[in-house]
C-alpha cells in the first residue's frame, strides 16, 4: 500500500515537469518535423504534404553549404579560443585569493552586455572603416590598408564570431573557475609536497577533476555553434554576398522573408541534429565516467 | 512529518499546474493589451481623453520602434485626432522593433492586432488568400477610396479584383542632392543620366564620394539600386513584363539594368566598399557634411536628412530629383509604399478599423503628419496634388512638392516599381542577392537565371500580387 502511495505521489511530482516538456518540447518537436515535410507557408488552413523535397532542396542549395561550413568554423573557433582565454583566466584568477571577486565582475562586463549593444560596438566603433578604429589605423598613414572585415569573404564569419567570442569568454571563466575551485585540497597538497610545478598541478590534479566541467562546456559549446544567430543577424544578415550565412539565419530568411516555414522547419530539424550527435556523444562519455 | 512533506509537495505540484493553465488561459483575450505610447504621451488636453479608457473599444495597431519626434507626429496626428473624432473608440498604437517578425507570428497563431502594418502590399497577397485579412470592398466603396488613391496603389492594393490593404506613404526612389556642393564646385544640378554620371565621375577626382547609399544596418538596402536602375534604365515596360511574366527576367533590358548596377557598384556611385559600412543616417550626414553632392534613397531620405541636419539653413541646402531615365524621355518613378495597412480578419471593430484607415487616406492627415515628420508620410492620394507647398518651408516644402510631382507622374503612368512593394516574396529575396554579382561570385546572367528560377516558385505559389500597368 505504501509502495502504491508512493508511485501515485511520484507520478503526482512528475507531472509538472512532464506537461513542461511535453508541451513545449516535445509537442512543437514533433509539429517541427512535421512541417519539414511540407510546403507550409505559415498560415494557410493546410499543409501540403512534399515528403524529402525541402531536404532535397536544401542540400543542393550553395548557401546552405556555405552556411554548414560557417557553422562548423564558429564551432571550432569557439571550442578553441574561448575556451583556452577562460581557462586561462580563470587559472590566474585561481591565485588571485583577494581581488578575484572583484575582476571576475570586470571580466563579465561583456557578458551582461546585450548583444545589440556589442554588435553596435564592434560595427561602428571597431570595424567601421569610416569612423572606427579600422579608419584610425588606416589614417596613421604607416601603409595599412584595411578594410571593414565584415565585408570579407575570408575573415567575415570569423570577425562575427569574434564578437561573439568576446562576449562568451568570460563566461566560460566563470564556469570554470567554479569547478577548479572544487578541486580537492588534499590531492592538491599532497602534489606541492611532492613538488609539483602549476603546469603539473594543472595537468595531473586540476584537469583531471574539471573534466566533466569542461566535456559539459564543450558539448554546449557544440549545441549554440549551430543554434547561433543573433550577432549575425545584427550584424550582417547573413550577407554581403551571403559570406556569413549560418543555418539559423537561413531558416530567419525561409521564415520570415520568403514565408517558407516548410523550409525553415527543416532548417530547424538539421540544426537539431547537430546537437543530438553532440548530447549522444557527452551522455556516451558521462556513462563511461560514471563507469570508471 | 514525513506525510506533511508529501503533501506540501503534492500542493505545490497543483500550484505549478495551476499556474501553467493560467498563463495559457491569459493568452486567449482577442483584444491585445495596451501597454505603450498613449501612456507616454499626456491624455489629458482632449476631453474625449478624460474618460477611462475602459469604456472605449480599443483598436489596436503594431508599428515599428519611431523615435521621440516621429511617435509625438503620430500621437498628434493619427491617435489623438483619430480618438477625439469619435467617443467610442480608442486607437493604441503599440511600438515594436521586430513589428514584421511579430506580426508574423501573430497572424499564423490566429491573433495579432486589428490594423495590421505590413511591409507593403506585396506581402498582403498570401495572407489575403488565405482569408486572415478583412476584404475591404465595401469599405472601398462606402469611403469612395477608388476615386481618392491613386489609381497604381489601389490596383496594387487588390488581390484577385478585390482590396484587402491601403498603402502607406509612397517610397519613390530618387536622387537627394547638396545644392551648396554643386554650387562650390560649378556642377549644375544634372538634368539627364549621362550629367549625373559625369558630375559623380567629378565628385570622385575632387575627393568627394560621387554617391552614397548605405546598407551597414540592412543587407536588403540592395533593394535601392535595384529598384531605381531597373526603373531608370530597363524602363516600366520590360520590367512590366517580367513582373507578370511576359518576359523573362534575363533578357537584354534587365541584362543592361543589371550590368549598370555593377558599373554604380565598382565606380563608386555608391560609396565604394563603404556602401557596407554606412547606414542611411550616415549617408545623409556625409550628405549634409558636403563630402558628397548626392546620396540616392526613397522619399524616406527626408526623415533622415531632418534627423542629422543641425539647423533648418543646412536643411535647406538638400534638394530632390527623380533619377533621370538613362534612355532619355521623363524620369519614370517607382511604385512603391514604406509599408500596408489591412484589417486583421479577427478584429471585432473591423468597421471602427477602417475609418482608421479612411482617415489616413485624407490630404489633412498626410499633410498633417509630414510637417513634423517628412518623408514617411506621404499618402498616395489624389487631393495631395492641391495641397499647396508654399504653406511648408524649406524640407517640408521639397517634400510635399516632392509626393505631389510623384502623384502626378503616377496618374499619368509613367511609373516602375520598387522591390519590397511589388516583388513577390522569392523573387524579392532573390533579387537581393545581386550582392553576389558585385563580389564576383555570380555572373549577371546567372543571379537573373536565379531571378526566373524565383519568379516561377512565386508564381506556383500563387504569390504574384496585382501588378499596375505603366503607359508604354
Amino acid at each position: 500500500m505504501v509502495n502504491r502511495k508512493g508511485k501515485i505521489t511520484d507520478i503526482v511530482l512528475l507531472f509538472p515537469a512532464l506537461f513542461i516538456s511535453i508541451s513545449v518540447v516535445l509537442i512543437p518537436s514533433i509539429q517541427t518535423i512535421y512541417n519539414s515535410l511540407t510546403s507550409w507557408n505559415g498560415f494557410a488552413a493546410e499543409k501540403t504534404f512534399i515528403g524529402f523535397a525541402n531536404y532535397l532542396e536544401i542540400f543542393e542549395d550553395r548557401y546552405f553549404h556555405i552556411a554548414i561550413k560557417n557553422n562548423i568554423i564558429w564551432m571550432l573557433l569557439f571550442l578553441t579560443i574561448p575556451v583556452c582565454v577562460g581557462m586561462g583566466m580563470a587559472l590566474l584568477l585561481l591565485q588571485r585569493k583577494r581581488s578575484r571577486n572583484f575582476l571576475q565582475m570586470i571580466f563579465l562586463v561583456p557578458y551582461v552586455l546585450a548583444p545589440v549593444v556589442t554588435a553596435m560596438i564592434f560595427k561602428n566603433i571597431i570595424y567601421s572603416p569610416t569612423s572606427g578604429l579600422i579608419h584610425f589605423l588606416n589614417e596613421l598613414n604607416v601603409g595599412l590598408d584595411l578594410k571593414n572585415p565584415l565585408t570579407s569573404r575570408e575573415f567575415g564569419i570569423i570577425a562575427v564570431a569574434a564578437v561573439d567570442m568576446w562576449h562568451f569568454w568570460s563566461y566560460l571563466m566563470i564556469i570554470y573557475l567554479a569547478a577548479l575551485r572544487q578541486t580537492p585540497a588534499d590531492q592538491l597538497e599532497a602534489a606541492r609536497l611532492d613538488g609539483a610545478n602549476f603546469p603539473q598541478l594543472f595537468f595531473h590534479i586540476y584537469l583531471p577533476n574539471i573534466k566533466p566541467t569542461v566535456h559539459l562546456m564543450s558539448i554546449m559549446i557544440v549545441i549554440f555553434s549551430f543554434l547561433a544567430f543573433d550577432y549575425v543577424n545584427l550584424m550582417t544578415q547573413g550577407g554581403p554576398a551571403h559570406y556569413t550565412e549560418l543555418l539559423a539565419t537561413l531558416a530567419y530568411t525561409s521564415a520570415f522573408s520568403e514565408r517558407k516555414i516548410g523550409m525553415a522547419s527543416a532548417y530547424s530539424v538539421i540544426m537539431s541534429v547537430f546537437g543530438l550527435i553532440a548530447a549522444f556523444f557527452y551522455t556516451k562519455a558521462s556513462m563511461k565516467e560514471e563507469r570508471d | 512529518m514525513t506525510n506533511l512533506k508529501k503533501l506540501l509537495s503534492l500542493l505545490l505540484a497543483l500550484v505549478m499546474v495551476l499556474s501553467l493553465v493560467a498563463c495559457g488561459a491569459a493568452e486567449e483575450p482577442a483584444e491585445e493589451p495596451a501597454d505603450e505610447p498613449a501612456a507616454e504621451e499626456p491624455a489629458e488636453e482632449t476631453p474625449a481623453e478624460d474618460e477611462p479608457a475602459a469604456e472605449r473599444k480599443q483598436i489596436t495597431m503594431w508599428f515599428w520602434g519611431a523615435s521621440d519626434y516621429q511617435r509625438n507626429a503620430m500621437q498628434k496626428w493619427l491617435i489623438d485626432a483619430y480618438n477625439n473624432s469619435q467617443e467610442e473608440y480608442e486607437l493604441v498604437v503599440e511600438f515594436r522593433s521586430s513589428v514584421d517578425s511579430d506580426i508574423a507570428v501573430a497572424l499564423s497563431g490566429g491573433g495579432g492586432p486589428d490594423i495590421v502594418y505590413g511591409s507593403g502590399p506585396a506581402f498582403v497577397a498570401g495572407y489575403a488568400a488565405e482569408g486572415l485579412f478583412v476584404n475591404l470592398d465595401s469599405y472601398a466603396e462606402q469611403y469612395g477610396w477608388k476615386d481618392r488613391l491613386v489609381g497604381a496603389f489601389y490596383d496594387l492594393c487588390t488581390v484577385e479584383g478585390s482590396l484587402y490593404s491601403i498603402p502607406g506613404g509612397m517610397s519613390n526612389f530618387g536622387v537627394f542632392y547638396n545644392k551648396k556642393v554643386l554650387e562650390d564646385n560649378g556642377w549644375a544640378v544634372p538634368t539627364t543620366y549621362e550629367e549625373l554620371t559625369a558630375t559623380m565621375d567629378k565628385a570622385i577626382e575632387a575627393g568627394l564620394y560621387g554617391g552614397l547609399i548605405g546598407a551597414k544596418d540592412w543587407r536588403y538596402t540592395n533593394e535601392w539600386p535595384i529598384s531605381m536602375l531597373l526603373t531608370s534604365v530597363a524602363g516600366p515596360e520590360a520590367v512590366y513584363k517580367v513582373l507578370t511574366g511576359e518576359q523573362k527576367w534575363n533578357s537584354p533590358e534587365i541584362v543592361e539594368a543589371a550590368n549598370e548596377m555593377v558599373t554604380w557598384y565598382n565606380n563608386g556611385y555608391m560609396g565604394g566598399e563603404d556602401y557596407w559600412s554606412l547606414d542611411a543616417n550616415e549617408i545623409f550626414q556625409y550628405l549634409v557634411d558636403e563630402k558628397t553632392p548626392f546620396c540616392y534613397a526613397p522619399l524616406n531620405g527626408f526623415q533622415w536628412a531632418k534627423g542629422v541636419a543641425p539647423d533648418d539653413a543646412t536643411l535647406d541646402n538638400i534638394g530632390f530629383m527623380l533619377l533621370p531615365a538613362k534612355n532619355g524621355g521623363d524620369a519614370p518613378v517607382t511604385l512603391g509604399a514604406v509599408c500596408s495597412y489591412s484589417i486583421n480578419a479577427k478584429s471585432e471593430h473591423p468597421d471602427a478599423a477602417a475609418a482608421v484607415l479612411d482617415y489616413m487616406l485624407t490630404a489633412e492627415f498626410a499633410s498633417g503628419m509630414s510637417s513634423e515628420w517628412p518623408g514617411y508620410w506621404g499618402m498616395p492620394v489624389v487631393e495631395f496634388t492641391t495641397v499647396d507647398p508654399a504653406d511648408y518651408e524649406g524640407v517640408y516644402a521639397a517634400y510635399i512638392q516632392a509626393c505631389a510631382d510623384v502623384v502626378a507622374a503616377l496618374d499619368a503612368g509613367n511609373f516602375g516599381y520598387a522591390a519590397s512593394t511589388c516583388f513577390p516574396a522569392v523573387t524579392y529575396e532573390t533579387s537581393i542577392d545581386i550582392d553576389t554579382v558585385w563580389f564576383g561570385e555570380q555572373s549577371v546572367e546567372e543571379y537573373l537565371d536565379s531571378l526566373d528560377e524565383a519568379y516561377a516558385e512565386d508564381v506556383e505559389a500563387g504569390s504574384i500580387g496585382q501588378i499596375p500597368m505603366p503607359k508604354f
